[in-house]
Parts: C-alpha cells; structure tokens; sequence
C-alpha cells in the first residue's frame, strides 16, 4: 500500500533530477543576429552569373522547374521571387558560366528589387 | 494462380503494370461481384484495397484502376474498367471503407459520379469552383508555362 | 436552429488555425456534454496541384518538386518517383549507390521520428522534450548540408545512383553520431516510459482493433502496434534490405502507448542498420562509381510501373504511365496520411474531448502528404 504510493513518486523524482543535470551544461542556441550560422562550402545559396563565359544556348531555360524563373532577351535576368534553388541550371550549363555563393538572407523591401539583371549584350 | 478467377468472370484482356503486377479488363455492372468474390474466397483473399487510380485516356474515355493486395499470399493484383460517354459507377464502400475518401476526389478532379455514395462532395478544392482539373481538355488559366516542347 | 439544438448536442469547431493539428485540417466534432459523438475531418486548405503539375513539363523539371510532397521525409518521396522510372527502363544502380541511398534513408526516417516525438510531447503539455529532441535532429541535419548542399529539399538523387561522393571525414561523423545515440534514447526512456502522468493520458486510449485496420487500409507503425505484422521491407525487399539483419517491433495493444512504444523501437533498429551500412562503406570507399551517367533530359520512356516504400508513416506507392514522349501522361500518389485521418471518427467515439488531441497526435498525420 505504501509501495503504491512512493513508486509514481520515485518515477517522477527520477525525471526531474534528468532535467536539472541537462539544464547545467552549455547553451546551444546562438544569439541572432549577433552570431549567425556558418555555412558550408557547398550549400546552395544565391546565384552568380558570368557574362564573359556565357554563350547564350538556353540549356538553364530547358531545365528550370519553375515557370518564368529564367529568361534571355536583352538582359538575363534571374527572378529571385520564383526561383526554388534547385541547382538544375548549375549542373547543366555546359560552360560553367552558373555558380551558387552562400548567401542566404535574401529578404528585399520592394519586389522589382528581386530580380537580378546582367546585360548580354553590351559594350565590350 | 489466377485461373479459376479467369474463367468463372469470362476475362478476355490482361496486362503487366511492372514489376509483376497483373491488370484486369472487366465490364462496369460486373465490378461489385468481382471485388467481393476477390475478398472472400479462400483461394485469393484479397481483403486490403490500396488506392483507386483515375486516368484519362484520349477520345473522351476514362478508365479506372483498382489496386488489391493480399497479404496471406503476399501477392497484389489491380482491376480496371472503361468509361465511356455515361461518366457514373457504382461505389464501394459498402465492400471496402476506405474507398470513401478516394471517391470524392475522383468526383472532384475528374467528374466520375458514383451511385449509392454517404456524401459526395468536393474534397480538396473549393465548393464553388467548375470544371475538373485534371482532364486533358481543360484549360489552364495562367500564361506563364515552363519551357516544355521538344 | 439547427439539427443539434433539437438532438441536444452542441458542435465544436477546431478550426483550420490550431497548433496542435500539425498543419491546416479542420475538425467538426458532435459533442454531448463532454462525450464526443461523431467527428468529421474537412482537408483541402494546403491543395497545391501536384498531380498536374507533372503533366506539363518532362521528367527533369518535375525532380526538384517532388522532395516537397512530404517534406519532412524528402529521400523517400525521391526514391519511389526515380524507382518506377528506372523499372520502364531497366536500369541497375551500382553497388555503392545503393549503401548510400539506404543510409541517407534511414537516417530521415530518425529524423523525422525525432520531430513527431518532440512536437507529440509537446501538444500533452511537456515543453522539455522537445527542446532534447530537436537538439539530436540538428546533428542530422549538419551531416545532410555537407552531403548534399541543403537542409531540408535535397535534389540529391538522380536517374542511376547519386549526384555526389562521400569522403572518409562525413563516414567518421556519421559514426560518431550512430555511437552517441543509443545513449540519448535512453535518457528519453527514462525520463517518459514510467512517467505517471503520461500512462494515465495514454494508456487504453484510442485502441484500434484489427479488423477496422485492415478494412482502412492503415500500414505503418499505426499497424504493427495492434498486433499485425507486415513491413515492405521484409515482404517486398528492395535496395540491400535481403543482406542486413534487422527485426521488426509490434505490440498487441493498440492504444496510443503502443504506438508511442513501437516508434521508439523503429528508431533503435534504424540505428543499427546505419552501423551495417558503414561498415560495408568502410572496407569499399575506393570503389569510384556512383551513377550511370545518364543525361536525364532525353529520356522518353513507355509503359505502366509503380515505385514503392515504406516511408515513415506507412506505404508510399507512385504510379506512372509513360506513352513515349518527353513529358508523363499520369502520376498518381498514394501517401499513407490520406488513410490515417479517415479513421479519426473510428477510434475516438465516447472518449472525452480532452483526450482528442492524445489520440490524434500518436497517428503521425501530416497535412501536406494528404492534400498534396
């Protein structure tokens, strides 16, 4: 009778003395934005575009999952706002001409500023 | 294994879904009697009913696949029927409970009405809308398509 | 005045905005007093077109999109789509790039079970737990960013193996990480398993018989915990499943304890069958192939093939039908969420209105795989 009442107790007692021991050991958030995260060197973040290597044959249209992500006319132009970073258009542009950087805070205040034009056809 | 099966309900075409799936053709008065000779004789048990595929095939035909699995026998087998012109077929869920859900998104995607269905209504998209998504000749309302032609 | 002022009955709305229904789902319960009569389970808020988006554009554009059907278990969803394909068109993966899907496998499904106990704990009003759990998955997912290039949508699959190789340092993390963690589960047992409060919130709560199992058609964990005991990995193995030697936990119970328990035990067996595959990597790291080399923009393919796997909420099947030109003329999912909310009327008649939540959480339902 005694043994009924004293062993949901013990259960109880055994749990809480886990969390004090967890709650003494290090932090593991970090203070954002003061510490951010550092990312590795593979991770697939905005894109950077050449224009000197560019030959203009249209494989990043044929392989974009998105619709009206990338286009070429006067300017190529990448609109931020549709794309999903796949890395489709990366893997298949035969001259390497496409490349990921780590940035990742990408937030803007007005759309237009969102898509990001390079001119083609300029002035050598 | 499936021979008795073939003869009794006189089955004329059978296809392969891979790997090592059989299809059957069946007529759409048939399908109740199948599906309940299917689940209850002791040679084929097959009392699981996986999902209900719904396709449309050109030329104003649909068709519906049902898909079984037997779990004595460790075998699956799917079932099919051809729609065409009188887009109504008689429901299931008096065999199988868990066709209720299915149906409702056949009857909303596709325009298929089941007779003797508890509640058909549309499931997934809004109550107002008109038309069915998912055939062929339905027009898609937005301009900005993907690069899509060879 | 409405059907229920005339029964004597009121209707409560749990409506679509609720942080205990892990998505958008609204629920139209019946209730007399505090007894809950009848409920009913309206989807549909998260519907984004899937299906449809893969008949308009060819079989590479719809790759990327497929990770997002269930997001929290993006290499199962991958597998099944890229498996019905290399079935049309007869092609073998190499050998090291089966280890490597089978391990990046299970450690989603870890992770993905971690998630489900942290945010389960959570909804009966523990808030520590989930803070454990959540510290375990951001192990995993640091190893996936190095493999792959991203956290959570990984595109890292492609026709005929993997994209890219894995190096002795990641095996080394992977194998530290596969040693701690037999002890961190044991600290979650301790703390839970005999905890009063929780047996008497779970214990012969929202019990499942048989018979209705097999009639809705519920695989997965939900099932091994009423006594059944079916797995696609042992009755239809596919990968390297035949050479690894792993059991399979069930319990006869049905009530949302089981549930609970078997989901724990699926963890531990996970873990084993990563240190098999490490092993196994460990002895053939110079083996230097891991995909065919298949420019995946020019298939065209013809036929009927389904892709099959068991996911971490139960059989995920993609059907395909190919008629030999660039693009899919039909895919079909078959996600297990779709089958697990239909059997919330089932289960929880003449159960209190607070014990609804304990009973909803243990099924493991995520909207986006049922409305894709």
């Amino acid at each position: 009778m005694i043994n009924e009442f004293f062993n949901p107790v013990k259960e109880l007692a055994k749990g809480l003395s886990i969390i004090l021991k967890n709650g003494l050991k290090n932090r593991v958030t970090l203070k954002y934005p003061e510490e951010q995260e550092k990312v590795r060197n593979n991770f697939r973040g905005k894109i950077k575009y050449e224009k000197d290597k560019c030959i203009k044959c249209g494989n990043c249209i044929k392989v974009c999952p998105a619709a009206g992500c990338i286009s070429i006319n006067e300017y190529f132009s990448i609109d931020m706002s549709q794309c999903i970073f796949c890395g489709n258009c990366v893997e298949y542009c035969p001259v390497n001409a496409l490349s990921h950087t780590v940035e990742y805070t990408l937030a803007q205040s007005k759309k237009d500023n969102l898509i990001l034009k390079e001119e083609i056809y300029g002035n050598d | 294994m499936f021979q008795e099966f073939k003869t009794k309900f006189n089955i004329q075409k059978e296809e392969f879904i891979l790997p090592d799936i059989n299809k059957f053709y069946i007529n759409k008065d048939d399908l109740k009697q199948v599906l309940r000779f299917l689940k209850e004789t002791d040679r084929y048990l097959f009392e699981t009913l996986e999902c209900i595929i719904g396709k449309d095939n050109t030329n104003n035909a649909l068709e519906l696949i049902y898909a079984l699995f037997s779990s004595k026998y460790n075998t699956k087998c799917a079932v099919s029927i051809n729609i065409q012109d009188d887009f109504s077929v008689p429901s299931v869920v008096e065999i199988f409970p868990c066709a209720n859900f299915d149906e409702r998104e056949i009857y909303d995607l596709l325009g298929v009405r089941f007779i003797n269905h508890p509640k058909l209504e549309r499931i997934l998209l809004p109550s107002d809308f008109e038309g069915n998504p998912l055939r062929k000749n339905y027009k898609m309302q937005d301009d900005r398509l993907r690069w899509n032609y060879e | 005045m409405n059907n229920s002022t005339l029964k004597n009955t009121t209707i409560l709305n749990v409506g679509p905005q609720h942080p205990s229904t892990h998505g958008v789902l609204r629920l139209k319960c019946e209730l007399n007093g505090e007894r809950i009569i009848k409920i009913e389970p309206i989807i549909g808020y998260l519907h984004r077109g899937m299906e449809k988006m893969a008949e308009t554009g060819s079989y590479l554009q719809y790759l990327p999109v497929v990770d997002r059907i269930d997001y929290l278990s993006g290499f199962f969803c991958s597998f099944a789509y890229l498996d019905a394909i290399e079935k049309l068109m007869d092609i073998v993966c190499p050998l090291k790039a089966l280890y490597i899907r089978t391990i990046t496998m299970e450690l989603n499904r870890i992770s993905s079970h971690l998630l489900w106990l942290g945010c389960y704990l959570m909804d009966l009003g523990a808030t520590s737990p989930f803070f454990y759990a959540f510290i375990e998955r951001e192990k995993i997912l640091h190893i996936f960013e190095k493999l792959a290039g991203a956290r959570m949508m990984y595109n890292y699959y492609t026709l005929g193996g993997v994209k890219n190789d894995i190096n002795k340092e990641l095996l080394g993390e992977i194998k530290v990480f596969a040693g701690n963690f037999n002890k961190q589960l044991k600290e979650f047992e301790d703390l839970i398993n005999n905890n009063p409060i929780f047996i008497s919130r779970t214990a012969m709560i929202g019990v499942l018989e048989q018979e209705t199992a097999v009639n809705y058609s519920v695989t997965g964990a939900n099932l091994r915990a009423s006594g059944i005991l079916k797995d696609l990995r042992k009755d239809f193995p596919y990968l390297i499943y035949k050479q690894i030697e792993f059991d399979i936990p069930y319990k006869k119970s049905g009530d949302s304890y089981s549930r609970y328990i078997v989901r724990v035990k699926e963890m531990k067996e996970s873990c084993k069958i990563v240190n098999q595959c490490l092993d196994w990597l460990y002895s053939n790291i110079e083996d230097l192939k891991i995909n065919l080399k298949i420019n995946t923009a020019k298939i065209k393919p013809e036929g009927e093939a389904i892709g099959q796997v068991e996911s971490p909420r139960g059989l995920m099947l993609c059907y395909i039908c190919a008629d030999g030109t660039n693009k899919p003329s039909r895919v079909k999912w078959r996600t297990p969420s779709f089958y697990s909310v239909q059997l919330i009327n089932e289960i929880a008649k003449n159960y209190l209105v607070s014990d609804l939540m304990s009973i909803f959480g243990s099924l493991d339902v995520i909207m986006p795989e049922v409305d894709r």
